[in-house]
């Protein structure tokens, strides 16, 4: 019996939809297309039309797909179990980390903000209002979004934060 | 130009945006000032209303600026719209360091200026200098050297031939190479 030709095996992203969006790994703003397929990232490349990298990605671009999703064994594609889901809290001493809920997290570090904010304030220095709070200082990240930096620096100048920057100002 | 990220998928379990936190997190920050605490009119009395799940979209219209009586349609195409009456928002550092420079000299600081801004046209980082910048050891007029065009210069030729011969160096040990 003559052998069966193999059925071409259907591409990855025939019936996907196609999303753009913006490497955040570095500050050059490489574009980058996911392919989106019930509600699931199944592939990611570099976007040919976004002027900047013309389709290029570098080798962390290019992997930006496995923030999400590793390889098991076999090769299929499983979520990445490095990714944290759910917020982590390590009490000062202590070499565990606990779960907490977001509500917990958030009202613990206002809380612990405020306690440093009023030990620490100046109102004046040298009969000039500065209202600086020299015992906090504050880190953005080159993982954010200007507007969610915005954000950031805007609460940061808010309780007078002075130390204020940015992991990749280089 | 500017760049904007779409959502592809769903956070997996509690995962936020950055832009959801640091709403949250001022809120709750807000509700501790609320009792009181040093200072809180800036945290309490902060135009701060991008609803409960903030969009991208209304933060880029504040960095922009506009007018807070009109709302957030009503968008500035001038920083000589800004008052400092709390009828407009605007998230620009430009227009800031301004302000802080004209309270200074209003603190008889009369030699404070904006430093960065047209110098090199933009530095990257913006001083609000109280004196002139030779006391903080900055120059005047800062200008890329004229040595560094000049050796740039120079050494282009030279970089040319450095990988021409590094192509000719590997293309002669080919052999070599191969065997292994």
């Amino acid at each position: 019996m003559p052998q069966q030709a193999e059925a071409a095996e259907n591409v990855r992203v025939q019936y996907a939809k196609e999303v753009s969006t913006i490497c955040t790994f570095c500050g050059v703003g490489c574009g980058i297309i996911c392919h989106v397929q019930n509600g699931v990232v199944t592939n990611t490349e570099g976007d040919p039309d976004n002027p900047i990298n013309e389709g290029a990605l570098c080798s962390k671009g290019s992997s930006h797909y496995n923030i999400s999703y590793v390889y098991d064994t076999k090769g299929k594609p499983v979520p990445n179990p490095n990714r944290l889901t759910k917020p982590l809290y390590r009490a000062p001493g202590s070499n565990k980390w606990e779960e907490k809920d977001w509500g917990w997290m958030l009202s613990e570090i206002a809380k612990r903000i405020k306690k440093t904010r009023d030990a620490t304030f100046v109102a004046t220095s040298g009969g000039v209002t500065v209202n600086r709070t020299p015992g906090i200082s504050w880190l953005g990240s080159a993982f954010c979004t200007n507007e969610e930096n915005y954000l950031f620096q805007k609460l940061a100048r808010s309780i007078g934060i002075i130390d204020l920057d940015h992991c990749a100002r280089l | 130009m500017s760049l904007w990220q779409n959502k592809a998928q769903e956070p997996p379990g509690e995962c936020r945006s950055d832009l959801w936190i640091a709403d949250k997190l001022f809120k709750a920050l807000r509700e501790e000032y609320k009792a009181g605490g040093k200072f809180p009119d800036p945290i309490n009395k902060m135009n701060w209303d991008y609803s409960d799940d903030p969009s991208a979209d209304l933060v880029a219209m504040e960095i922009n600026g506009y007018d807070t009586t009109k709302g957030r349609t009503a968008l500035y195409n001038s920083f000589g719209l800004l008052k400092d009456d709390g009828t407009t928002a605007c998230g620009d550092m430009v227009s800031g360091a301004h302000k802080r420079v004209a309270e200074l000299i209003g603190h008889g600081k009369i030699n404070a200026r904006v430093y960065g801004v047209s110098e090199l046209d933009g530095m990257g980082v913006i001083y609000g200098l109280e004196d002139s910048p030779e006391s903080y050891g900055l120059p005047a007029r800062p200008r890329v050297p004229v040595s560094a065009y000049v050796w740039n210069a120079l050494f282009r030729p030279l970089r040319v031939v450095v990988v021409f011969a590094m192509g000719f160096i590997l293309w002669s040990n080919k052999k070599d190479t191969e065997s292994i």
